[in-house]
């Protein structure tokens, strides 16, 4: 069952992420890349990888998807459309993936059946969050702070 | 993991449902196949009338401010998370950690709406 | 971390933060915020001077020993003038309380950074670091700000990037992130150079060492003046401490290895900086080249770093650094504002119309060039020894012939302001208050006199921590 669905979402996750860079329409590949997120994010709940599933879903599938459909929105569209990609760019982008899909493979075949998946929930997590990385946890506050007042202050600088 | 079944079978519920209701009158079009695909159904829909001039930028600016406030608070929902989940066990000394990063955090809201940056105008 | 410590930066970074919504609530009148934030200054810095008293907590995180006061203190001080004169500069804009509080909170950064012994900490304090200037760089928001803002946001992205990597890799062989673990977990490993490599090159991108220091010159010239110095001052020489604790604390086992390492990037680093800076038109340019130039510097003692006196280098280095070149920046920006000069041609007899600004520019590129009896002399000196005593004669004696060639450009500014005739013929700003504007730019040379003959705290502080690492 674990697997079934493992290899599901993988698959699910992979068709979405090519329809999200193929797509004409940016908006639909705007989509399409919502849809890969989440199912990457079922993905790391068929391992056990609880958190991170939540993580990729709320970050990626909320913030970083709405983020990148505002994007799009302040671009012309059709202007990007119009513009052909070039062969050289995307004979690198072939060459760097296809490596690191090697490189990947190469690795994984090496420790293949050596790995015991490990739970990581949020309740593990939460204890050393809360007690021994006290300190750097409140920092963060004050970095997510100081984002929200830059992000603010940049946006509406014209007043 | 297999907790997280029922979640699945209800997102896929949800999703099917959400496809399927905005899009009812589509399917039913395709089978009566009623298909005018013309220039002014792919223009953006302004109370019926002809659109008079492109919309300004500054009117996505304004949902820039937003998604980016958003972005912001959704990040912080991804500390309080662990919080949530294990309340009893972190006692009163996690709900004090957590209210401290949750009012250092206000600031920063406070700045937004004193700045007018969450204002439609 | 000692609660004191621990309260000071929770001040500075607090006040900075609510600068800003204070203002919009309550429409602050100019010198408030300067008034407000000046008293979040003075208790923080207060604060760090008697942070040795006091409970300390959690301690495998932040550490509050006499490297952490000492330039902290020194930061503090640094920042604190350089908000005095900034808010100066730029009191007309709508915005100034927003940039003094980014300056606050970005000096907040650096003093969790100059204390941080665990990679956690590190990395997030060198965010909190760094997140307020990709703020502070887009000041201006001219087209020559939004460059630069946007070459440092990438900049600075991919360095944190690289470190994260370096680091993760450390995680995945020990399961440890704090430096004293690190240190009895890590072995002579290969993987654990890879590690090594990644976090010094997220490093380089901070300090614009050789390889990255492209996007420096563009940045420091492209925003502010007043930012440059808090770029180039007080985040540099916090990033250098933050190094310094990592190559001496965490990695000393193949430390050792990269002698030669920093030995090559100090050497390539300081002749490209000194040979661009002397192409170079405008006077910021030059400023940000010798930047990049000092850098090359410290890097001299971070390669003799087998012997005790490269950390009295270091040290040094990055204490009168603070100063010099934050304020060689600060004169940069009062004169940009009140006579609007930018290139060589306009500061031709600019020292003859501002007697006491140009005699405190003389003092800050005369320490930059290093001029007895000025801190930069002494910093210099004791980076060479340190390099001698290290057996790098060579590396030394290309110091020394690099600081001989940067004479040439720092006294060429002094030769136009003094002995050429103006061309600027009226100021373009002229506030009433100019002497407010040298009081902070005097009280930073006096500090760099100061900390050039009395060696004591420093040397002191260098000793105790040479001790601690076991050198």
């Amino acid at each position: 069952m674990k697997e079934i669905l493992f290899y599901l979402f993988g698959v699910i996750s992979a068709v979405l992420a090519l329809l999200s860079v193929t797509s004409k329409n940016v908006i639909k590949g705007g989509v399409a890349l919502l849809g890969s997120f989440i199912s990457l994010g079922a993905v790391y709940f068929t391992v056990g990888a609880e958190f991170v599933g939540i993580i990729q879903v709320i970050v990626y599938g909320g913030a970083i998807i709405v983020l990148y459909l505002f994007a799009l929105l302040t671009m012309d569209v059709k202007k990007i459309a119009e513009e052909k990609v070039r062969g050289s760019s995307a004979a690198a982008g072939a060459f760097l993936s296809i490596l690191l899909m090697i490189l990947l493979l190469l690795e994984a075949s090496k420790i293949a059946g050596k790995v015991k998946p490990a739970v990581s929930g949020a309740k593990e997590l939460a204890l050393p969050l809360f007690f021994k990385y006290l300190l750097p946890f409140e920092i963060v506050s004050i970095l997510l702070l100081v984002a929200t007042i830059g992000a603010v202050a940049i946006a509406r600088r014209e007043e | 993991m297999e907790s997280y079944l029922t979640l699945l079978v209800f997102f896929l519920i949800a999703l099917t449902v959400a496809l399927l209701v905005p899009n009812i009158n589509l399917i039913t079009n395709k089978f009566l196949k009623i298909d005018k695909a013309n220039r002014e159904k792919f223009e953006p829909y302004e109370c019926g009338i002809p659109k008079i001039n492109p919309i300004k930028g500054s009117y996505f600016a304004i949902f820039y401010v937003v998604a980016l406030v958003f972005l912001l608070f959704d990040l912080e929902t991804v500390f309080l998370f662990p919080w949530a989940v294990s309340f009893r066990k972190l006692g009163m000394l996690g709900i004090a950690e957590a209210f401290l990063f949750i009012t250092i955090l206000l600031v920063g809201f406070l700045y937004a709406i004193a700045k007018g940056a969450l204002k439609w105008d | 971390m000692n609660v004191n410590f621990l309260a000071a930066i929770m001040i500075l970074a607090l006040t900075g933060a609510f600068l800003p919504v204070i203002n919009r609530l309550f429409r602050i009148s100019g010198i408030m915020g300067a008034l407000i934030s000046s008293v979040g200054y003075v208790i923080s810095a207060f604060l760090v001077l008697i942070s040795d008293s006091g409970r300390s907590l959690l301690n495998s995180f932040f550490t509050t020993d006499d490297v952490t006061r000492l330039i902290g203190f020194l930061i503090l001080v640094a920042s604190w003038m350089t908000m005095l004169v900034v808010y100066w500069v730029t009191q007309r804009d709508k915005f100034v309380n927003e940039l003094i509080g980014s300056l606050m909170i970005a000096t907040a950064g650096a003093l969790l950074l100059i204390s941080a012994e665990n990679f956690v900490s590190l990395v997030i304090a060198m965010e909190l670091m760094t997140m307020p200037t990709y703020l502070m760089v887009l000041f201006a928001f001219d087209e020559r700000s939004f460059e630069a803002g946007v070459k440092y946001f990438f900049n600075g992205a991919l360095a944190v990037g690289t470190m994260l990597f370096g680091i993760s890799l450390l995680y995945g062989m020990t399961g440890e992130f704090s430096f004293a673990a690190l240190v009895q977990n890590l072995f002579k490993d290969p993987l654990v150079a890879l590690a090594g490599v990644f976090i010094l090159a997220g490093f380089g991108f901070k300090l614009t060492a050789f390889p990255f220091h492209f996007w420096g010159p563009d940045v420091y010239d492209g925003t502010c003046p007043g930012v440059a110095a808090l770029l180039t001052g007080i985040s540099k020489s916090a990033a250098f401490i933050a190094l310094m604790r990592v190559v001496y604390e965490a990695l000393p086992v193949i430390s050792g290895k990269f002698a030669f390492i920093f030995a090559l990037i100090a050497a390539v680093t300081m002749t490209v900086g000194n040979l661009l800076a002397l192409a170079q038109k405008r006077v910021s340019r030059i400023l940000a080249y010798s930047s990049v130039a000092h850098a090359g510097y410290t890097l001299i003692a971070f390669a003799a770093l087998s012997v005790p006196v490269s950390i009295t280098g270091i040290l040094y280095h990055s204490a009168a650094y603070v100063f010099m070149k934050t304020a060689a920046f600060l004169s940069f920006a009062v004169f940009l504002y009140v006579w609007g000069a930018r290139t060589m041609d306009d500061y031709k007899g600019l020292g003859k119309r501002e007697p006491l600004l140009g005699a405190l520019f003389l003092i800050f590129l005369f320490s930059l060039a290093g001029v007895p009896p000025m801190a930069g002399f002494i910093s210099k000196v004791f980076v060479f020894t340190a390099a001698v005593d290290a057996g790098m004669t060579w590396l030394a004696l290309l110091g020394l012939l690099n600081s001989a060639f940067s004479v040439a450009y720092y006294i060429w500014i002094a030769k136009q302001m003094y002995l050429e005739e103006p061309v600027i013929e009226s100021p373009i700003n002229n506030p009433f208050d100019k002497k407010f504007i040298v009081i902070p730019l005097a009280v930073m040379a006096v500090f760099l006199v100061v900390l050039g003959i009395w060696l004591g705290p420093v040397v002191d502080a260098s000793t105790v921590y040479a001790s601690k690492v076991g050198l």
